[in-house]
């Protein structure tokens, strides 16, 4: 067996997922070194790591997207392993090569696998050769419109024309009619150009009203791939998810198990290891398509941890230490229902517009089977240079109805003063007779929806409560006003409550 | 003290004066109520009137108050008339300010360019978004007070309009 273990892990993150990795490092006995930037100072990763170092700008261009300055913050602090968690570097190839070159222990697949799926066009044709049902179209990026054509009256209208170097919904175009070609590939291309730097762009199948359905696997370095089941995505804004729940229920026992063994195909195909998920987009009729591969840690991790009980976080940093899984396939078994909600700082009334700003209060909420995990505290200023989630509520029931339940009353304890948050568009959607049937695709929520399901509720005492707080606030700053009882009763609890 | 509160996309007069460890609270010119209550953490207060008090979670800054409500977000200005805030001027007469800080990625419209209600003005950057600025009525741009990679605050002036 080829162990190589490691003690001290380089954190190369921020936010909730910086926090997780820092707690998965210290359950395993390892210590953690977080990085932060100038606006992070304060930050809870950088509380809970054993130590820190600042590494730049708040922009994270001059931060945590800084390969010479990760590395020498590794080197500083004795690392002899590097964590990416994901967004920023986890998707690197360059980078997981240069940790890997310095002699640091990479936790993450290895480069050349992420390279593979890196290229939606060269991961098609990868998975294709695996017998992974890949959405019918290109395997190559497309010459010109010409070319388009012909293959878009093969595969049949409507089909959407995606960037190669993709994501996010960028350079993507949907055509229904073969005299808008042209013009949606110029688009698609120039869009693509400008987010990717490459204007490669491939042309595939439109499935209509599909539902996002991805399966998680596990591979270690000695040929073990297992998958722990799968994770609805299928509630997005933005091309982006905002609500996951596990298991699907629109997901036949018999596809679920072909949908895990294709994904443990897959992965042996490119040589994988560490944790990945495989994304699927699952049609009306039970059909499913590879999507693509996230070569990391997912967001919605959390989700298949409640209802596996398998720690994820802990999985990959044994599997990165050489040792083989501790599980397989057949030991593995999914219980009950769990759903993550994204706490994102937006306005969903404004259709999800950034809301940043200063946590003046935050509470968050306990009680059984819910876990939040967050970056943040009260005080906590969200900032403009950073994405917009600032926790994931996570909540189990043994089924979804009770998941559902425990997930709305968790919403309604949770206290958020000072950012609007996406907890009213959660609220709603468990008000929706559509989704708590679970009836929903990934066209379910429009601008239109939340225009009618969200309306602002603020009771006239709050106009009161306002005027309250500014008359007390009005009163402190006045040196002149005379200390009576009650005033000095009033400040006692004024900094009492500080 | 009176206070000028918005509230709902209306606005409040409110006359606060204490009484006892409570206060007395007029709204609009009504009879007078007697309300009392603590504050239980940064931003949550328990508050009421006659007895039923309800925690209220709710932060005052300046002329601004945040709150949390039904899950949701409610805010507005909470002002002090005598002070001379112009609230007219907070509603925006021909003002376009910004909604959210961030940095302003791009300018759309020049000084004397007329424009349409829902046109947008500017983009601004946060959060990795790129978020379009609308004008909510028509007119002639006066002036603009912000320009490409600039970096703004919340409620920053943007432009002025001269309404029609």
């Amino acid at each position: 067996m080829n162990l190589r273990p490691f003690r001290r892990v380089l954190v190369a993150n921020r936010g909730e997922i910086a926090v997780r990795i820092v707690r998965g490092c210290h359950e395993a006995g390892l210590e953690a070194v977080a990085v932060y930037s100038e606006a992070d100072g304060a930050a809870l990763h950088v509380r809970l790591a054993d130590c820190a170092v600042e590494i730049g700008p708040a922009a994270s261009r001059d931060s945590y997207l800084r390969i010479d300055k990760l590395l020498a913050a590794a080197a500083a602090t004795g690392c002899d392993a590097v964590h990416p968690g994901y967004g920023f570097l986890s998707e690197n190839a360059a980078f997981a090569q240069a940790v890997i070159d310095a002699g640091l222990v990479w936790i993450g697949p290895p480069p050349g696998a992420i390279a593979a799926m890196g290229s939606k066009t060269e991961a098609r044709r990868a998975m294709a050769a695996a017998g992974v049902p890949v959405v019918p179209g290109t395997m190559a990026p497309l010459t010109d419109a010409a070319e388009a054509a012909v293959v878009a009256r093969q595969i049949g209208f409507p089909v959407m024309l995606k960037a190669a170097a993709g994501g996010g919904g960028k350079g993507m175009r949907r055509v229904d009619r073969e005299e808008d070609l042209a013009n949606a590939l110029a688009g698609a291309q120039s869009e693509a150009r400008k987010s990717f730097g490459d204007d490669s762009v491939y042309v595939e199948k439109l499935i209509v009203g599909p539902r996002h359905v991805e399966i998680q696997i596990l591979a270690d370095a000695h040929g073990n791939v297992v998958h722990l089941f799968e994770r609805d995505c299928s509630i997005q804004r933005r091309h982006q998810k905002v609500l996951e729940e596990t298991p699907c229920g629109a997901l036949p026992p018999e596809t679920r198990a072909r949908m895990g063994e294709v994904a443990r195909q897959g992965a042996l195909a490119v040589g994988y290891v560490n944790a990945g998920t495989f994304e699927f987009l699952l049609a009306a009729d039970g059909s499913f398509y590879f999507l693509e591969m996230n070569t990391r840690l997912q967001v919605e991790h959390p989700i298949t941890e409640m209802i596996t009980g398998v720690d994820l976080v802990r999985a990959q940093l044994d599997v990165a230490a050489g040792k083989p899984l501790p599980f397989t396939q057949a030991d593995l078994v999914a219980r009950g229902h769990a759903i993550e909600c994204r706490i994102y700082a937006e306005d969903p009334a404004e259709n999800f517009r950034p809301s940043p700003g200063p946590l003046r209060g935050y509470r968050e909420p306990g009680g059984p089977f819910v876990r939040v995990d967050s970056g943040v505290v009260e005080g906590t200023e969200v900032s403009v240079h950073y994405d917009p989630m600032i926790a994931k509520l996570v909540v189990w029931g043994r089924d979804r109805a009770e998941a559902i339940s425990r997930c709305r009353r968790a919403l309604t304890e949770y206290e958020i003063v000072g950012v609007r948050t996406s907890i009213p568009f959660f609220l709603a959607l468990f008000e929706d007779e559509r989704f708590l049937r679970g009836e929903y695709d990934t066209g379910f929520l429009t601008p239109e929806w939340l225009a009618e399901a969200i309306a602002p509720l603020a009771p006239e005492t709050l106009a009161v409560a306002a005027a309250i707080l500014r008359f007390e606030a009005d009163l402190a700053r006045r040196p002149s006003a005379p200390l009576s009882a009650s005033a000095w009763k009033r400040r006692a609890w004024r900094e009492g409550a500080r | 003290m009176r206070y000028k509160v918005e509230h709902g996309g209306q606005t409040r007069v409110i006359d606060v004066v204490r009484r006892g460890a409570g206060w007395g609270v007029r709204i609009d010119g009504g009879p007078e109520v007697a309300w009392s209550g603590a504050r239980l953490g940064p931003a949550e207060w328990r508050l009421g009137s006659e007895n039923v008090a309800a925690v209220h979670r709710i932060a005052v800054e300046g002329d601004q108050w945040v709150a949390q409500a039904g899950g949701g977000f409610a805010g507005g200005t909470v002002a002090d008339p005598r002070a001379g805030v112009a609230l007219a001027a907070a509603a925006g007469q021909g003002a376009v300010k910004a909604a959210m800080p961030g940095m302003v990625a791009r300018v759309l419209v020049a000084p004397g360019d007329r424009v349409l209600a829902g046109q947008v003005l500017l983009v601004v950057e946060a959060m990795k978004m790129e978020n379009e600025f609308k004008s909510k009525v028509g007119g002639v741009v006066r002036e603009l007070h912000v320009a490409a990679g600039q970096t703004v605050t919340a409620n920053a002036l943007l432009v002025t309009l001269d309404l029609g």
